[in-house]
């Protein structure tokens, strides 16, 4: 079998993909660190307490690597991120979770996403919230953004 | 069926047939999966690359970066089509280039390439969905019934 230079690289090139792609990282299973940190308090700011104890139930799911929350006075949200196995049943978990949170937060707007994009802004907005750099309206403002987004459909 | 017809022709013809039947030469199957996996593995893996970029760096969540995603894959293949990468492409990796859609990208953009001499509008205008043509057809026409039986499963059965 004949190969040119671009065939040989291109097949080098994709084995070398999908052994990477396919190994098992143990050491990543076997961790199993959580991506929690939980919010501290601040007088200039919302009592992010509910968010803490919103990512202390959801802790409890071995689905999920890591979660981000932050709340207002009546709002909140959550942004899970799960296992990649799990990504098939994603719809069903997150249905499940969305209830269990509007259950223990009863009177309060949660909403809760696996969205990718939503974790990020979530990990964003609880770095601002930890320094200290945001108001009030400023944090709603974030929010409402962050709520927009969630809500985007193609 | 093929068989029931071979019965029919005559000697002569049939033993030609035995004839080219062994010298033929088979086609690689296995060889073509593996080909066609890895390099359509490899296409999708940089549109997820590029997907990831989108979710990081622009205000797109994972429900509406798929389009942006879509057309920059496309205009990759716009130039790797015009400057005659993607056909190279095609010619050892199959269906692996011709199944995402880059494939049809090239269906668009290598006819609207061989037509133009024939001019803009009789040339690449009637042209360029010669082949991709039958994709939206079907695609659509596809997309319709699904949707209809979602719609009476949904509605009227309960689900």
């Amino acid at each position: 079998m004949n190969m040119t230079f671009f065939q040989k690289f291109f097949l080098f090139f994709s084995l070398a993909i999908v052994c990477a792609g396919c190994g098992t990282d143990e050491t990543m299973e076997s961790q199993s660190s959580l991506d929690i940190n939980p919010l501290s308090a601040k007088p200039s700011l919302f009592d992010q307490s509910p968010s803490n104890m919103a990512k202390e139930s959801l802790m409890e799911y071995e689905e999920i690597t890591g979660i981000k929350a932050v709340n207002s006075d009546k709002e909140m949200i959550i942004a899970v991120q799960i296992k990649h196995m799990k990504r098939f049943f994603m719809a069903k978990h997150r249905k499940a979770w969305q209830k269990e949170m509007e259950k223990q937060f009863p009177g309060w707007k949660v909403e809760l996403s696996t969205d990718r994009k939503i974790y990020l802004e979530l990990d964003k907005l609880e770095e601002k919230i930890n320094k200290d750099t945001l108001s009030k309206d400023e944090l709603k403002k974030e929010m409402k953004h962050i709520i927009k987004l969630s809500k985007e459909q193609t | 069926m093929a068989d029931e017809k071979k019965k029919k022709l005559p000697p002569k013809a049939q033993a030609y047939q035995a004839l080219q039947d062994k010298k033929e030469e088979k086609r690689p199957i296995v060889k073509n999966c593996m080909m066609a996996f890895l390099v359509g593995g490899t296409i999708c893996f940089i549109g997820q690359i590029i997907m990831t970029f989108y979710i990081h760096f622009f205000p797109f969540t994972e429900q509406t970066a798929g389009n942006p995603t879509t057309a920059t894959l496309i205009f990759l293949t716009m130039l790797a089509t015009g400057f005659g990468y993607y056909d190279r492409l095609g010619q050892f990796a199959g269906a692996g280039s011709a199944v995402p859609v880059t494939g049809f990208g090239n269906a668009v953009i290598s006819a609207a390439i061989e037509h133009r001499t024939e001019g803009y509008i009789i040339g690449v205008g009637t042209n360029m969905f010669k082949v991709a043509g039958p994709v939206i057809v079907y695609g659509v026409f596809s997309a319709f019934i699904v949707a209809l039986i979602k719609t009476i499963l949904t509605q009227w059965g309960g689900m």
